[in-house]
C-alpha cells in the first residue's frame, strides 16, 4: 500500500509515471507529474471519467515498483455515497504504460456506460519542467487507424505518444471514448496502451525496449533477488530495508542503447533519471558485494564516453569521466550541455577507484586490461587538466559560465563550499575529498599497472606521486588550531575552513595521517556539531551557512554516511562506524525502509524522528545503495586474494547477522556475525535502535 | 571545389594516424555516409587492433553513420557533440550493436592527433608515436 493517498509513482529504469491517487494526470508546466521516458514528458494529461463523472481513490496498491492498482469510484471524494460502480485501474510500465480498466456493476440495475479518457502531452523536456521554459517546436494530435497519435516535432527531433485500446473505441484528438452496457453484477474490461516513441527521420522507432511488460519485469526482479545474498538477522527492520534497497536498485536499472542490453543505475527519481558518472560509480561501489554487474556496465559505459577533447560548453577535457548524460530536447539542441556534460572533479578519480575495487571483488582481469588506456588517460587528466592552480591538487572551475556547474564535487549546489563565517571562496576550488579520491586512485592504479598492465615503472611512479600528494595534502589542508582538514583550498591556496562531512570521505580514501590527525577527524565526525544522532551532517552546526534543511549545508545524506562509516572501518574505528550505520538504518524505518536522498540535520533527541527534506529524490540510487555498504561495513567484508575476509562489528541492538551467498572471485561465500559475549554487551554502544515509528 | 573541405581533410588525416591506443577496443568497420546536396560521399573506416585504414567509397560495414556534411563538419571540429546529433536525429547510426560501440566510434572525431597521444599516460606509446610520425614523414602520404 502506498503510505498515503498522495501522488503515486511507478517506474522502470529511467521511465516513470507520476499520477494522483486515482491514477489521473493533470500536470502543470512546472511539476514533475506525467509519463516520462528519456528525459521527455510523453503524457501531461490523462484523466478518466465514467458517464462524465471524475473518479476518486479508495485505495492504491503498489506492490511492485512497476505496477499500481487504483481502486476508484465515481463521484467526489468529499461526499461519500454507496457506489453502485467500482473501477479498478491497473497500470504497468511497458514502453510507456499499459492500463487495464475493470468496471464492476454492484447495483441491481443494468447500466449504460460512457468511459472516457482525455489524453494530452506537452512533450516537455525535464529541464523545462525544472526551470519552466517554453517550447520551440510544434505539437500535434491526430487520429489514425484506431489510434491517437500525440506528437512533437522540432526539425529532425520527433517524439510521439501513441494511444491504442484493446476493444472498440472512438478516438478524437483529445482522447478516446469506450461505451458498454453492463448487466447487474456484470463486469467489463478494456486495456489501453500508451506507447512512447523516439522517431528517427527514417521512421524507425529508436526507443530502447528492455524488460517489457509485467511478466518480463517480474522475471527480471525475481532473477535479481535470487542472485543477491540472503540476509538473516535478529533486527527485522534491517531485513526490510535490505529488501527495499535491492528492489529499488532493480527498479532504477535502465538499459540505454549504448549499454548493449546491460543495465546501469539511473541516479534518482524524478530529476536524475539518467546516466551520472559520480552516482553510478558510488552506487556500483556500494553494491559490489551484492549486484556486481552494475559496476561492470558502469565502467564500460563511462570508459566509452570518456572525454576526448577540450570543449568549454560541455566542460570536457581529454581523459575526463562524464558527469551527466541526458537524452531530451534541450540536450539534443545543445541548449543544455549534457551531450554528455563533463563538469565533475571527482568522477575521474572515482572511476579508477571503482575499477580496482571491482577487480578485487570479481577477479575480472579482462576488463582491467581492456580499459587500460582509458585508465591511463584518467590518470593523465588528474595531473594535467585538473591541476588548475599548479599546486598539485584536483580543482574545478567551470568554463561553461551559462549552464555549467559551479561546484563540481558531490555537493554541487551553489552554496555548498564556504568559509566558517559563511563567505564563499573564489575559484578554482580544490575540495578535500577530491584529493583523497585522487590519492586512492593513484595507489590503486599502481596495483593495476604492476599486476595487469605489465608496467612496474609506471606503478612506482604512481606510488611515489601518491605519497607526495598525501604529504602535501596533510601540510596544506590541515588546520592546526581547529584540528581538522579544510573543506577546500580556494584559488589563492587559502584554507576554506568550514567543518564539513567531506572530511569523512578522507578516511575512506586513506589520505589521512594515522594517529593524531585521524583521531581528531573522528572526534569531529562523532561530536555534537556533526553527528545528529541519526548521522553525520553535511555541515557542522556552528558553521555560518548551517541550515538543518539546507540541501548540502546541514542535512544528513545516507550515502555520505555510508562512505564515512566505510572510512571509519578502514582506520579501525569499528564502534563509530557501527554507530553511524545504526543511526541511518534506524532512520529508514521512518521512510518505510526506503532511505531518501537526504533528511533534516535536526538533533535526534529534539525531533525524535528524521525530518523529511522537502524535495528529496526518492528512490535514489546511492541512498538505496547505502544499506548495502553499511552491511559490508558492519560485517567487515574485505576481499583478500581469492578469499573473502569477514571481521564484524555490530551496533548495539543487533546481535547476529548472516549474509549468505556473497558473489565474488571466490564463487559464493557466507558471512556470519554474532555478538561475542555478555561482557561485550556491557561495553557496547548505547542502544541506538528504536522500536520504530509510532 | 566546394566539397574539398574539412570533412575530406579529416578522413585523409584519419588514415595517417598509425596506432590509436584508445581505439584498441573498436574492432569494426564503419561506413560514413556524408550527405551534401545531391551527392553522398562515402568512406569506409576499418579499425583493427587500434590501427585505422580509410578507403574512399562504399562497401560492407558493421555500422553506418549517416548525416549531413554540415553536421559532420561541426562534430569533427568539436562545435557539436555526436551524442546530441544522434538524439536530435540529424545523424543516424545503424548496424547490429552499433550503439554499443558508439562511444568508441565518437573517438574517431577526437581532437588534435598530438593531444590524443599525450593524454594517454604511457611513455611506451610516446615512443611508438614518434616512430609512427617518422614513418609517416618518409611515406607516400600527402
Amino acid at each position: 500500500m502506498s503510505e498515503a493517498l498522495g501522488q503515486v509513482t511507478i517506474l522502470d529504469g529511467n521511465s516513470f509515471v507520476v499520477s494522483d491517487a486515482a491514477g489521473d494526470i493533470e500536470a502543470t508546466p512546472t511539476d514533475p507529474t506525467g509519463l516520462f521516458l528519456y528525459d521527455t514528458r510523453y503524457l501531461s494529461h490523462w484523466v478518466l471519467t465514467v458517464n462524465d463523472e471524475r473518479l476518486h481513490a479508495l485505495s492504491v496498491d503498489d506492490v511492485q515498483y512497476f505496477e499500481a492498482r487504483y481502486f476508484i469510484v465515481p463521484g467526489e471524494a468529499t461526499v461519500y455515497r454507496d457506489a453502485q460502480l467500482s473501477v479498478v485501474r491497473q497500470r504497468t510500465m511497458r514502453n510507456g504504460f499499459e492500463e487495464e480498466l475493470t468496471i464492476l456493476n454492484h447495483g441491481e440495475d443494468a447500466v449504460d456506460l460512457v468511459v472516457r479518457v482525455d489524453a494530452g502531452s506537452d512533450f516537455a523536456d525535464l529541464f523545462e519542467v525544472k526551470d519552466a521554459q517554453g517550447k520551440k517546436g510544434k505539437r500535434y494530435a491526430r487520429v489514425e487507424d484506431d489510434q491517437l497519435i500525440l506528437g512533437y516535432q522540432r526539425q529532425t527531433f520527433h517524439r510521439t505518444t501513441v494511444v491504442t485500446a484493446s476493444g472498440p473505441a472512438r478516438f478524437d484528438d483529445r482522447g478516446l471514448t469506450l461505451t458498454t452496457h453492463l448487466e447487474p453484477r456484470g463486469r467489463w474490461m478494456a486495456t489501453i496502451r500508451v506507447e512512447a516513441q523516439i522517431l528517427l527521420p527514417t521512421g524507425e522507432n529508436a526507443m530502447p525496449r528492455w524488460r517489457q511488460g509485467h511478466d518480463h519485469l517480474e522475471r527480471d526482479l525475481d532473477a535479481l533477488m535470487r542472485s543477491t545474498p540472503k540476509l538473516e538477522c535478529d533486527w527485522q527492520p534491517l531485513k526490510d530495508t535490505y529488501r527495499r534497497s535491492l528492489v529499488d536498485l532493480a527498479a532504477l536499472r535502465f538499459s540505454p542503447r549504448i549499454a548493449g542490453g546491460q543495465s546501469l543505475p539511473a541516479a534518482g527519481l524524478p530529476w536524475f533519471m539518467s546516466v551520472f558518472g559520480r552516482d553510478s560509480i558510488l552506487t556500483s561501489l556500494q553494491a559490489l558485494p551484492f549486484v556486481p554487474s552494475l559496476a561492470a556496465t558502469t565502467l564500460r559505459v563511462l570508459a566509452d564516453f570518456q572525454g576526448t577533447r577540450r570543449n568549454d560548453h560541455r566542460d570536457e577535457d581529454p581523459g575526463r569521466i562524464l558527469h551527466e548524460m541526458r537524452f531530451g530536447e534541450s540536450m539534443a539542441f545543445e541548449e543544455r550541455p549534457h551531450a554528455p556534460y563533463y563538469g565533475t572533479a571527482d568522477a575521474t578519480p572515482l572511476f579508477l577507484v571503482l575499477l580496482d575495487e571491482y577487480e578485487r571483488w570479481s577477479g575480472d582481469a579482462d576488463l582491467v586490461r581492456a580499459v587500460e588506456y582509458e585508465a591511463r588517460a584518467a590518470l593523465k587528466w588528474i595531473d594535467e587538466y585538473a591541476d588548475l592552480t599548479g599546486m598539485g591538487y584536483v580543482a574545478y572551475q567551470r568554463r561553461n559560465l551559462e549552464t555549467g556547474l559551479e561546484n563540481q564535487c558531490w555537493k554541487d549546489s551553489w552554496d555548498s563550499v564556504s568559509f566558517r563565517d559563511g563567505r564563499l571562496p573564489g575559484f578554482p576550488r580544490a575540495t578535500c575529498e577530491c584529493q583523497g579520491y585522487a590519492y586512492d586512485a593513484k595507489v590503486r592504479a599502481a596495483r593495476l599497472a604492476r599486476q595487469f598492465w605489465g608496467d612496474p615503472d609506471y606503478a612506482d611512479r604512481l606510488e611515489r606521486e601518491a605519497a607526495e600528494l598525501k604529504a602535501r595534502f596533510n601540510r596544506d589542508f590541515w588546520i592546526a588550531d581547529r584540528g581538522c582538514y579544510a573543506l577546500a583550498l580556494d584559488g589563492g591556496g587559502n584554507q576554506v575552513d568550514a567543518l564539513s562531512s567531506n572530511i569523512g570521505h578522507l578516511l575512506w580514501s586513506g589520505i589521512v595521517e594515522e594517529g593524531e590527525k585521524a583521531d581528531a577527524v573522528v572526534g569531529h565526525l562523532m561530536g555534537t556539531e556533526m553527528f545528529s544522532g541519526w548521522g553525520v551532517r553535511t555541515l557542522g552546526e556552528d558553521e555560518g551557512r548551517y541550515n538543518p534543511i539546507g540541501y548540502h549545508v546541514g542535512t544528513v545524506w545516507p550515502f555520505d554516511n555510508s562512505f564515512i562509516a566505510w572510512g571509519l572501518r578502514r582506520y579501525g574505528y569499528k564502534e563509530q562506524a557501527a554507530r553511524i550505520a545504526a543511526g541511518i538504518l534506524d532512520s529508514a524505518q521512518f521512510f518505510n525502509g526506503r532511505l531518501p536522498e537526504a533528511f533534516g540535520g535536526y538533533e535526534r533527541a529534539l525531533t525524535r524522528y528524521p525530518v523529511r527534506y522537502p524535495t528529496a529524490c526518492s528512490p535514489q540510487a546511492w541512498s538505496s545503495g547505502a544499506p548495502l555498504l553499511f552491511l559490508r561495513t558492519m560485517l567487515g567484508l574485505e576481499p583478500s586474494g581469492d578469499n573473502l575476509v569477514v571481521n564484524p562489528a555490530l551496533p548495539g541492538g543487533i546481535t547476529h547477522i548472516e549474509l549468505l551467498d556473497i558473489p565474488g572471485r571466490w564463487g559464493k561465500a557466507d558471512a556470519f556475525a554474532r555478538e561475542r559475549s555478555e561482557a561485550d554487551t556491557q561495553h557496547a554502544l548505547h542502544p541506538q535502535l528504536s522500536a520504530g515509528p509510532g | 571545389m566546394v566539397h574539398s573541405d574539412r570533412v575530406e581533410e579529416f578522413f585523409d588525416e584519419l588514415g595517417r594516424r598509425g596506432h590509436e591506443p584508445l581505439l584498441d577496443r573498436l574492432n569494426a568497420t564503419g561506413r560514413f555516409e556524408v550527405l551534401g546536396g545531391e551527392r553522398t560521399d562515402e568512406w569506409l573506416v576499418a579499425v583493427r587492433g587500434g590501427y585505422i585504414t580509410v578507403t574512399r567509397g562504399g562497401g560492407d560495414a558493421d555500422y553506418v553513420l549517416r548525416g549531413a556534411r554540415h553536421d559532420f563538419d561541426r562534430i569533427i571540429h568539436g562545435d557539436a557533440g555526436s551524442v546530441a546529433a544522434l538524439v536530435r536525429g540529424t545523424m543516424t547510426l545503424s548496424g547490429s550493436n552499433a550503439h554499443v560501440r558508439f562511444g568508441l566510434i565518437t573517438r574517431l572525431f577526437a581532437g588534435a592527433p598530438d593531444s590524443r597521444r599525450v593524454w594517454v599516460d604511457d611513455p611506451r606509446l610516446v615512443a611508438e608515436g614518434q616512430q609512427d610520425r617518422e614513418g609517416a614523414a618518409g611515406g607516400t602520404h600527402g
